[in-house]
């Protein structure tokens, strides 16, 4: 028989502390309702302030693009005049992106009644050109002939005037033509607004898809460090060996589960 | 949380002694041997089963317990001590209109009180429910019960209710010589057994070991086959 | 047919209340069919003044004869219908009470306003003493639901509904055809008193027409004369 000692039967093989890959997805298997649960409040919190709580925002966006008109130009080098023209734009940039760029453009705009740009006097100009200031982005994408306009917005119709009154006046003003002494044109660039400021229909932000999928993510993370930590600490022992650590006490018996008896059948 | 309760008719089968050859019974054969390992110093009369929640078989531990004594030709007592969920006369089949309860407040003589059964283990069925059961264990008649017993039974075996239900449990521990912690490994839950640990050593039990039930062969391959001898 | 539960005694309960109407119910009994009728008697109710055991076996024989003097043809058996007392057990051990027909089988009325929740303890301790029960009139028992009443059922535990319970404008219609559905129903009887019409008939037509005249003659014939007579 059993006569040294030993406590405990060694023919069966266990699993030491931690987790196995196995039990993790008993773990989350056992607990699904929590992990939905969880989940599903993240998503309603998202969608709740994705609907509800943001206020969206409109943007409006016009792009000029320069293009030098070959047969207006007497002169010729126009792959120099080009480069010389794109290497410029960041400068122009600047410009359009100042405070006195978009005080030219509001005043062109407070003179349409229906832009609903008003103002009463130096000071709310200033404080109008300020806030659209921070609303407006001025740029040019890397070595290309172009400038773009986008204003961003709560309110759409600002976005759209802004937008509209600004480009039109870059348009206007920046001129890359060059001529001769004799004023002949030897350059003739055109500036196209190829994309022209429109009235945002639907909003620029937030991602609302984009949102709910994030949620979705961030509730199957919280659901996941949940539900381990929840086993960890009242889930049930793994092992014997578990049971022994834990709570300080000898293991005198070890009963297995009746139902996979049972090979050692009548006498 | 939540746990399962089964309501369907349970099996109140003597493993023991139905199926004495099996693994199962095998490893209860082991219990008595690591029990006096484990405790080399102590002498070991009255022992005390008990658990963290119902519903984790401490029950069958302490019946199957008894027969394993028993066949070992011990002269073994068994008293159910759940006096609000007794189940142990379902499992020798005798009646439960009399029993502890009923002797401990004066209604039934000794002699009517121990029952023997067709195994050769004696039994102390619970009797009927009483409204306050801790009061009644801690009568000098429980104590000067368990004394007289002493006298008369190499082991007593007693089923008492989860620690973290009722107190009962924990009145216990002054009366016996060691305390049996049961614990499933399926069912228990760890934050449950270590309150129950920590409970019972408030009490100044002595605790001489753990036995563990509900396992399950992790990996196909479990104890060995062992033909009785 | 036979009829298993009725207070045909006269002035011994709130059944017959003297001996013409005694006759007056079994010539109505005999009309609607029933040729053996179990006498049961109230014992131990709470609401009504019940005679002891001997009396009522002396005043059965002396009933059983003026029976036959006054030429009414007719098999009568003895038996009580017993209310639940928390001492009922004790009465059983001590013989205070009959059983039907001096067979191990009880007639038990269970309290109406509430759950007995020691019943199954109860009857597994009337099962050790070799005792089977018919619950009477089930279906009045709001507390049992049909599940309830399915775990309960055994081979030790039976179920009796009343007769009026089948007619149709019956408060217990449903449930007692709920029974019947279930398979529940083991007795079906008149518990006749003198202000109750006696239904039997009717309830065995109704029986066979809705549910077969298998299960009709189980539960009229059948079982009665093999549990009973």
């Amino acid at each position: 028989m059993n006569g040294e000692g030993k406590i405990r039967n060694t023919n069966v093989q266990e699993f030491e502390g931690g987790f196995t890959l196995v039990e993790l997805f008993q773990y989350l298997w056992k607990n699904l309702l929590l992990i939905l649960g969880i989940v599903v409040a993240t998503v309603a919190v998202g969608v709740v302030y994705t609907w509800l709580i943001v206020t969206p925002k409109y943007t409006s966006t016009a792009e000029i693009v320069f293009t030098i008109n070959r047969e207006k130009s007497t002169g010729g080098n126009f792959a120099t005049k080009i480069s010389e023209i794109k290497a410029d734009l960041p400068n122009w940039v600047v410009v359009l992106g100042s405070e006195e760029f978009i005080t030219e453009a509001l005043i062109d705009a407070s003179e349409d009644e229906e832009s609903g740009i008003t103002f009463n006097d130096i000071q709310e100009l200033e404080k109008l050109v300020k806030k659209v200031k921070g609303l407006i982005t001025v740029t040019n994408p890397k070595d290309q002939s172009l400038i773009k306009i986008q204003t961003t917005s709560v309110d759409s119709k600002l976005a759209y005037v802004v937008t509209k009154y600004v480009s039109e006046l870059a348009a206007k003003v920046i001129d890359f033509n060059q001529y001769d002494n004799e004023g002949t044109i030897i350059l003739a660039v055109e500036n196209r607004l190829v994309t022209r400021a429109k009235l945002p229909t639907s909003p620029s932000s937030p991602n609302k898809i984009l949102n709910v999928i994030i949620s979705f993510l961030v509730g199957a993370i919280i659901s996941v460090v949940v539900v381990l930590l929840k086993e960890q600490f009242s889930g049930v022992f793994k092992s014997s060996e578990e049971i022994e650590k834990l709570t300080g006490y000898p293991i005198i018996g070890e009963i297995f589960e009746q139902e996979y008896d049972d090979n050692g059948g009548e006498e | 949380m939540f746990r399962k309760r089964r309501n369907q008719k349970r099996n109140y089968d003597i493993v023991f002694f139905s199926r004495p050859n099996s693994v199962f019974a095998e490893a209860y054969r082991k219990i008595p041997v690591n029990l006096e390992y484990a405790n080399v110093d102590k002498k070991i009369k009255i022992i005390h089963i008990t658990s963290a929640m119902p519903g984790e078989n401490k029950t069958t531990i302490a019946i199957n317990l008894a027969a394993t004594y028993a066949e070992l030709n011990k002269k073994v007592i068994l008293i159910d001590l759940d006096l609000r969920r007794s189940k142990i006369h379902r499992y020798f089949k005798v009646p439960n209109d009399h029993g502890l309860s009923s002797y401990l407040i004066d209604q039934l003589e000794y002699e009517q009180l121990i029952v023997g059964t067709e195994h050769g283990i004696d039994l102390i069925t619970s009797g009927p429910k009483v409204p306050s059961p801790h009061v009644v264990l801690r009568s000098e008649k429980f104590q000067k019960l368990l004394e007289k017993l002493s006298e008369e039974y190499d082991y007593i075996i007693i089923d008492s209710p989860p620690v973290l239900l009722v107190t009962d449990s924990s009145i216990l521990t002054k009366y016996v010589d060691a305390t049996l912690f049961v614990v499933n490994e399926k069912i228990s839950r760890k934050n449950e057994v270590l309150s129950s640990i920590r409970l019972l050593k408030e009490n100044n039990a002595n605790i001489a070991g753990i036995i563990v039930t509900g396992k399950t062969p992790k990996n196909g391959h479990y104890y060995y086959r062992y033909n009785s001898y | 047919m036979i009829d298993i539960h009725t207070h045909i005694l006269p002035d011994v309960d709130d059944g017959a209340r003297n001996f013409e109407e005694s006759l007056k119910m079994i010539k109505e009994s005999i009309k609607q069919g029933i040729s053996h009728i179990v006498v049961t008697p109230h014992i131990f109710s709470p609401y009504i003044k019940c005679k002891t055991k001997n009396e009522i076996i002396k005043i059965f024989d002396e009933f059983t004869k003026n029976v036959k003097d006054a030429g009414l043809n007719v098999n009568l058996y003895l038996g009580h219908e017993v209310s639940y007392h928390i001492r009922i057990f004790d009465y059983f051990k001590h013989g205070e009470f009959l059983t039907l027909n001096n067979k191990n089988i009880i007639l038990l009325e269970l309290p109406y306003d509430r759950e007995l929740e020691t019943f199954e303890d109860l009857q597994y301790n009337f099962e050790c003493y070799g005792q089977s029960l018919i619950l009477a009139h089930i279906e009045r028992y709001d507390y049992y639901s049909i599940r309830k009443l399915k775990h309960l059922k055994s081979n030790n535990v039976f179920f009796q509904i009343n007769a009026s319970s089948l007619m149709k404008s019956h408060r217990y219609f449903k449930k007692a055809n709920k029974l019947l559905k279930a398979g529940l129903v083991d007795f079906i009887a008149s518990d006749i008193h003198y202000n109750r019409i006696n239904h039997m008939q009717e309830a065995y037509e109704f029986v066979t027409k809705n549910y077969g005249q298998d299960v009709a003659t189980k539960i009229f014939y059948d079982n009665p004369s093999q549990l009973i007579l």
